[in-house]
């Protein structure tokens, strides 16, 4: 279920990515603090396998996602969950960074959705009481639930990213019905293999699963104010920078309310609503994150899509057309000066 | 360019062009067209062969056009102008950001581009791990050749793994990677490769070129997101005919 950046604004991959960030920040002390020498190659053949088992994946008709294992709760199964976290984030990153599958800016929505979620929030409440308990049926029925739940809510965290993002024509309910059904097959599927593994390992090597689901919750750990200032900062990243390229559409509260009610600002009643309503008209400096229109500014009308103008559609056709021409003709420049360059003498 | 650009400049580069040509609105179209200059200067530039890119690329386009083509015929609705539009915005928009991306693997290779993560903060133990996976996957692949050949000796017949086979076949598999990662890592460990020292420099240190690589194109993207240059290179062409 990797997501393509060209689905995702900057906002929404801005945000995720600082969650991503704080996540991992909070799982490399965590896992500094066990100091396990033995997780780390671990991590990488587990990461490795997972890494192949994805490269087994057919995509989701108009979705901007693709279907294939996820492979987080066999990772936190085998790892614990942070481990099984960061070897995620790992393969993700080798995804986006060296075969453009995944994307760099959509990073952080995959990373949540395929780490975060089966790794730290349905491992441990649905997987690992299975996993305690131990034996062939113990294992079966918890990887199918894990699987299957992990599956269906990062496939959920797909749609809400994408429709925030506002990129994509389809609205939530087709998108929807995209996603989920295809995910429950894929989940089902992936319980079962993770099932099959799980069950040769406890055969074979049983002290693996059990030192994971008896691990001993960690002492208290050293202060975060770390990461909580990393994670600070990308947000403020995110705000205070991304924030100029998020997309002019109304975002998906805005557009679902939009659909539902009629229009996207919603009217209050009530004296209540009133004061604060001139309160916050009075103290806010930033209103819709702008600054304020002076007083004396007309105030020009909103545009309407599309704009029909024949001569900005001449101009945008002429542009088009130049800027097209500009392009080969620096490819055209760029192969001369390195030829020129290289040629000896 | 004798010595290239630096790992992380390219890496600099490639995360502002992913994140300016994803912040344009759902139907551009034209106003994406001046990004394409990067693609049209930058593969010369870094002695990067086009047709080294294309096959990559071209193996992303289904994912690409599967996603794109519901825009235009939507399964519970009706095709709209609108749809065509986002489509073929969404196009360009995915092949403008896997090729940087492409490009930028094809300019220094896998191992330089991963390390120079270190110049972006990234944690030494992160850095180690993600080095140690990608240099897994070779290994894995060794194991499964191995395993596949060993089963293949065993059955007698040359008809695959059975399914009923398949998860014995992983798990032990997984065990076999296990225990040579393991041995891996202790001779790693004794040469003095552990979590304080990276296996991989990035090669060489940051030069000037490399900032005026990473602030000359970043600002670029920047205006072009910008301005509308397309539309104000037409609009000067429509004021001043020939």
């Amino acid at each position: 279920m990797h997501m393509a950046d060209a689905l995702i604004s900057p906002t929404v991959g801005g945000t995720f990515w600082a969650v991503t960030a704080g996540t991992t920040a909070v799982a490399l002390r965590r896992l500094g603090a066990r100091n396990d020498r033995r997780v780390l190659p671990l991590a990488g053949v587990l990461g490795a396998f997972v890494f192949a088992a994805q490269m087994i994946n057919f995509s989701i008709p108009g979705t901007g996602s693709s279907g294939h294992l996820g492979g987080g709760i066999l990772l936190a199964s085998l790892l614990g969950p942070w481990a099984g976290f960061l070897a995620i984030v790992c393969v993700l990153a080798i995804q986006a960074l060296l075969f453009a599958d995944g994307g760099l800016l959509a990073f952080g929505c995959n990373a949540f959705n395929l780490g975060v979620v089966p790794a730290l929030l349905v491992w441990p409440l649905l997987m690992r009481p299975f996993q305690r308990r131990g034996g062939r049926l113990n294992l079966l029925a918890g990887s199918l639930l894990a699987a299957v739940v992990a599956l269906q809510l990062g496939a959920f965290g797909v749609v809400l990213q994408t429709l925030f993002s506002g990129k994509t024509e389809l609205p939530f309910r087709t998108f929807l019905l995209l996603m989920q059904p295809i995910h429950l097959a894929i989940g089902f599927v992936e319980g079962l293999i993770t099932a099959a593994v799980l069950t040769y390992v406890d055969a074979a090597r049983p002290e693996i699963l059990r030192s994971v689901a008896e691990a001993q919750p960690l002492p208290p750990q050293a202060p975060l104010s770390k990461p909580v200032t990393v994670f600070a900062l990308l947000a403020l990243l995110t705000g205070g920078v991304l924030a100029w390229f998020a997309s002019t559409f109304p975002d998906g509260l805005e557009w679902s309310i939009e659909k539902t009610a009629g229009t996207a600002e919603l009217e209050t009643q009530g004296p209540v609503h009133a004061f604060f309503g001139r309160l916050q008209e009075r103290i806010s400096v930033l209103p819709d994150y702008d600054f304020k229109p002076a007083t004396t500014e007309p105030q020009t009308s909103e545009s309407s899509w599309p704009a029909v103008s024949v001569g900005t559609s001449l101009a945008g056709i002429l542009g088009a057309v130049l800027t097209g021409l500009l392009v080969v003709l620096a490819a055209a420049v760029a192969r001369l000066l390195v030829r020129h360059n290289n040629t000896p003498g | 360019m004798k010595e290239g650009i630096h790992p992380a400049a390219l890496l600099a580069v490639t995360a502002i062009l992913s994140a300016v040509t994803a912040s344009f609105p759902r139907h551009s179209l034209a106003p994406l067209l001046p990004i394409l200059l990067y693609h049209a200067i930058a593969p010369p530039l870094l002695d990067v062969r086009t047709r080294r890119v294309l096959p990559d690329l071209l193996r992303l386009q289904p994912l690409l056009l599967l996603f794109a083509i519901p825009n235009i015929l939507p399964p519970f609705g009706s095709p709209s102008t609108s749809g065509l539009l986002t489509a073929l915005s969404l196009l360009l928009r995915g092949n403008l950001i896997a090729s940087a991306v492409l490009l930028a693997v094809h300019a220094c290779g896998p191992e330089r581009l991963l390390s120079s993560l270190r110049t972006f903060g990234l944690p030494r133990s992160l850095l180690l791990q993600l080095l140690l996976t990608w240099r897994h996957t070779a290994t894995l692949a060794e194991e499964i050749g191995t395993a596949v050949l060993a089963y293949r000796l065993r059955s007698f017949q040359d008809r695959g793994i059975r399914p009923s086979h398949w998860g014995p076949f992983a798990g032990s598999l997984l065990l076999r990677g296990f225990d040579r990662a393991e041995r891996v890592h202790r001779a790693m460990e004794l040469r003095g490769v552990g979590q304080t020292a990276l296996p991989a420099p990035v090669g060489r240190p940051w030069r000037i070129s490399d900032t005026l690589w990473t602030l000359g194109w970043n600002a670029f993207f920047l205006l072009a997101r910008a301005f509308d240059l397309p539309l104000l290179l037409g609009r000067l062409a429509v004021l001043a005919p020939p």
